[in-house]
């Protein structure tokens, strides 16, 4: 039994060293992230927006929405879309299969007439019903059968006529701007070839005709920890991996690619439960392969607003959800982990993928599962419970603080003080319990690849909707 | 925004020196800790030091932050407050009436919402008032404040004072022009122009091949103004440059511009051997020609050679040019091309008026390819019906 007790404690022990290491990862990921977003301060003054929303030299963007079933909000969405500040875009919406309102809604809403619009591309798609275009508006519609996000996105590309295609989920805001912000890396350097914006949470803020007006922190507990949590995901993590051009993920609610490259490489895998991870790996992928000066990015400034769930079933699912399609990514490009053909991404982003994201979970909750039962037992000392401790909860906290000054130092959305101290205080909150039930869930869903549970096309979370509005008016 | 080399440096410096500051402080507490006879326990102070120290850290920062942003509240709350009297000073001495010795006590007093109103009135005005704006920034120390700003180590702060610069028209150090920070150089190069300096464009329209794409399309609209001048001396010139990037630039303004500027052998760019060269000349050539034919032996070349990329954009360059005779060819390619080329060709022959439209409505017939035909038909009627 001694043996059996030995080896439980050199297996807590090598999870307090990697508590400590992945712990220490984020640590320098933040840091590095503070300084970069230092660096890359940039205040957008009308004297620099004016001649690019005048311009006719910027590149057209087809914006790509798919929509399942969203009739509470998908007006308000294309009309936030159609209005947002660019000289050239067009707008188009993919119903996909969709058996509420959302296709006749948008239909009398922006009065569209049946077209004869033909595809520009090939990519297999199941059958498209009917197209639409509105009459005044660079707005299309696409109305297919049900064939889940991946293969509406595939099939708006397919329709799709400018250089760059901007992929958004039709559930979420985009401010104003975003696109001329997220459209200046390819034009500050021509090797980018795909760009991400930042996701918010936009839970808590007052939004008025398809735009948030007032930014503010969220009553609930929940969804303000899930607002800690995007900020430490995209200011921290994602601002040093793209520094480093190893980013791997671009969230599917804001990213914007160049139309060429996502031909090239197949556009969006079908079936997928995380088409935008698996989109940038292979992305990453197929330009290392063919040796390629290439640049995939982050930018903190073009601001997507999204609703996050509010419910633990609906956030259960959502984490279960990215936790399967993560490991499906990574299962399915393992060719590139450890790979020095690959570069950076092989040695530095894969393995951080596979080590903090994908097997964090198991190892977190196989740590507290351990820790627990040995204390009760009493074959685990409480030197080693303490370390644990210190090393998952304590850093964690650290870090989860960070992150919220993060966002205080650079971009200061939240404008109230009892904002900032509420999000502090759920940084620090969140250790105890909701970290943990989090852990709980993603390491479910790896199970759950495990025992091959059948996939579901679209990852549907109940929305509350955005605030109507009666007074809008087409720009263009 | 672009990461230049200098702030490559900066931020693998300062990561650097702070894990290295974090590495000593870390084996020093180790060190003091070694006494302890059980390795477990000696582990503790470590673990303590590696997450503990920086979160009280982390913490005493965030206590900092919540009192800081309350003090940027309360100011932010005292600027929204004084900000329309300061509109209301500042358009009464706009229109010459004003109070002059209030304008200055609040833009003494109240610096930063004085320079917001002030750079929203000088952006928002023009004439007359837009004048008396640029009077009163040199009467209120404004201008001085900002060519001092313009020295600053500070990028946003140096930003925003070449910006203010420009929008009164005063002139910057030429210097700025050089900057190795693209932004700066930009704002710099722009403010000259809107200075009115004798020479300006002189200056700045060199720099134009230099610059990403984004600098340029600034540039573009910041040489908008001296367009016919850049016409008449430079652009011709510069489009006629063995050097692909300078005549690319040039072929950019033209396209930004929009203006109809006939330049001799322009044509001869779209049959030239550089590929972005010739996408990029394509679109300006109904700007560029003086009459259509001038460039239809070229964009009938284009229609019909191998090179599918440059079929699409040969058909739009056709429809602008109202070259007719290009019908037999674009009827080819609406037959035959890739869906891309199809489409376009079939924009082309809906754009190419009456007899263009009777070539789609056989098309649509007789076709086994009807449809992008219908659509071009469709689009065109949808357009006329307004």
């Amino acid at each position: 039994m001694s043996g059996f007790y030995h080896a439980i404690n050199i297996v807590l022990d090598i999870i307090i060293v990697y508590a400590f290491v992945s712990n220490f990862n984020y640590f320098i990921l933040m840091s590095l992230g503070f300084f970069v977003l230092r660096t890359q301060r940039t205040v957008e003054g009308s004297v620099e927006r004016d001649p690019l929303f005048k311009s006719r030299r910027m590149p057209a963007i087809s914006i790509i929405a798919p929509a399942h079933n969203e009739e509470l909000s998908i007006a308000q969405s294309a009309r936030s879309m159609l209005q947002l500040e660019y000289p050239s875009h067009e707008v188009i919406i993919v119903s996909d299969g969709s058996t509420d309102r959302t296709l006749q809604i948008l239909i009398d809403e922006f009065h569209m007439y049946k077209s004869t619009r033909q595809p520009l591309h090939n990519f297999s798609t199941a059958p498209v019903k009917a197209v639409y275009e509105s009459q005044n508006l660079k707005l299309l519609v696409i109305d297919k059968e049900n064939g889940g996000k991946s293969d509406s996105l595939n099939a708006a590309i397919n329709y799709a006529s400018a250089p760059l295609v901007a992929a958004v989920d039709s559930d979420s805001l985009l401010e104003s701007n975003s696109l001329l912000l997220v459209v200046k890396p390819f034009l500050e350097d021509e090797s980018t070839i795909a760009v991400g914006g930042i996701i918010r949470v936009v839970n808590g803020c007052t939004v008025k005709d398809g735009a948030v007006t007032q930014v503010a922190a969220p009553r609930s507990l929940l969804v303000k920890f899930q607002v800690v949590e995007y900020l430490r995901a995209f200011l921290g993590g994602r601002v040093a991996l793209s520094y480093m051009n190893s980013l791997l993920l671009i969230s599917g609610a804001f990213g914007l690619f160049r139309r060429d490259r996502l031909i090239e490489a197949g556009g969006f895998e079908a079936g997928s439960l995380a088409e935008d991870l698996e989109l940038v790996i292979r992305l990453h992928r197929i330009s290392r392969e063919k040796k390629r000066s290439y640049k995939i990015v982050f930018v903190p400034t073009p601001v997507c607003w999204t609703e996050v769930p509010d419910s633990r079933k609906n956030l259960r699912v959502q984490r279960k959800r990215w936790q399967r399609g993560g490991v499906e990514s990574m299962w399915k490009h393992r060719g590139m982990l450890l790979n020095p053909k690959f570069g950076i991404v092989g040695c530095f982003g894969m393995p951080y993928l596979l080590l903090l994201e994908i097997l964090g979970p198991c190892i977190e909750v196989t740590g507290y599962a351990i820790t627990l039962i040995g204390l009760l037992i009493g074959f685990i000392s409480w030197t080693s419970a303490i370390l644990f401790f210190i090393g998952s909860v304590l850093f964690g906290t650290m870090i989860s603080i960070s992150a919220v000054l993060l966002e205080e130092f650079t971009t200061r959305r939240y404008a109230h003080p009892l904002d900032l101290a509420a999000l502090i205080g759920a940084a620090f909150v969140e250790n105890f319990g909701y970290r943990q039930i989090n852990a709980f869930w993603r390491f479910q869903g790896i199970f759950d690849v495990l025992r091959s549970k059948k996939k579901r096309a679209w990852g549907k979370m109940p929305r509350r909707g955005f605030t109507p509005s009666s007074d809008w008016q087409p720009t263009r | 925004m672009k990461i230049s080399e200098s702030s490559r440096i900066r931020v693998g410096t300062s990561i650097t020196l702070m894990v290295c500051v974090y590495a000593a402080a870390l084996y020093w507490v180790y060190r003091k800790s070694a006494g302890a006879s059980d390795p477990l326990a000696r582990l503790v102070p470590l673990a303590t030091s590696l997450a503990v120290v920086p979160l009280i850290l982390v913490v005493i920062l965030a206590t900092l932050s919540v009192f800081a942003k309350s003090l940027r509240y309360v100011s932010r709350t005292r600027d929204a407050r004084i900000s329309p009297e300061i509109r209301e000073t500042l358009a009464s001495a706009a229109v010459g009436d004003g109070d002059r010795e209030r304008l200055r006590w609040l833009s003494e007093r109240h610096r930063r919402p004085f320079e917001v109103v002030f750079t929203e009135f000088l952006s928002s005005f023009g004439g007359e008032t837009n004048s008396t704006l640029r009077i009163l920034a040199v009467e209120l120390g404004l201008a001085e404040r900002w060519h001092r700003d313009t020295r600053s180590r500070n990028f946003l702060v140096q930003k925003t004072a070449i910006a203010n610069l420009g929008l009164i028209g005063q002139a910057i150090d030429p210097r700025l022009l050089d900057n190795p920070l693209e932004q700066t150089r930009i704002e710099a190069a722009c403010a000259l122009l809107a200075s009115n300096c004798p020479g300006a464009p002189a200056l700045v329209f060199p720099m134009l091949p230099k610059q990403s794409p984004l600098g340029r399309i600034r540039l573009a609209e910041g040489l908008r103004p001296f367009a016919s001048e850049i016409c008449e001396r430079y652009l011709a010139d510069g489009i006629r440059s063995s050097d692909i990037r300078r005549a690319k630039a040039c072929v950019d303004l033209l396209r930004a511009w929009e203006l109809w500027i006939p330049i001799a052998n322009f044509a001869q760019l779209i049959a030239g051997r550089d590929l972005d060269l010739r996408l990029a000349a394509l679109p300006a050539l109904h700007y560029a020609s003086a009459t259509g034919d001038e460039a239809a032996e070229e964009v009938f070349a284009l229609l019909s050679c191998p090179d599918e990329r440059l079929h699409a954009p040969a058909a739009r360059a056709a429809a602008h040019l109202g070259l007719a005779a290009s019908l037999p060819l674009l009827l080819d390619q609406l037959r035959k091309g890739g869906p891309q080329s199809a489409f376009a060709a079939a924009q082309a022959l809906a754009d190419l008026g009456p007899e263009g439209k009777d070539v789609l409505e056989r098309e649509i017939l007789s076709s086994d390819r009807p449809q992008y035909a219908l659509h071009a038909l469709e689009q065109s009627l949808v357009t006329e019906r307004g």
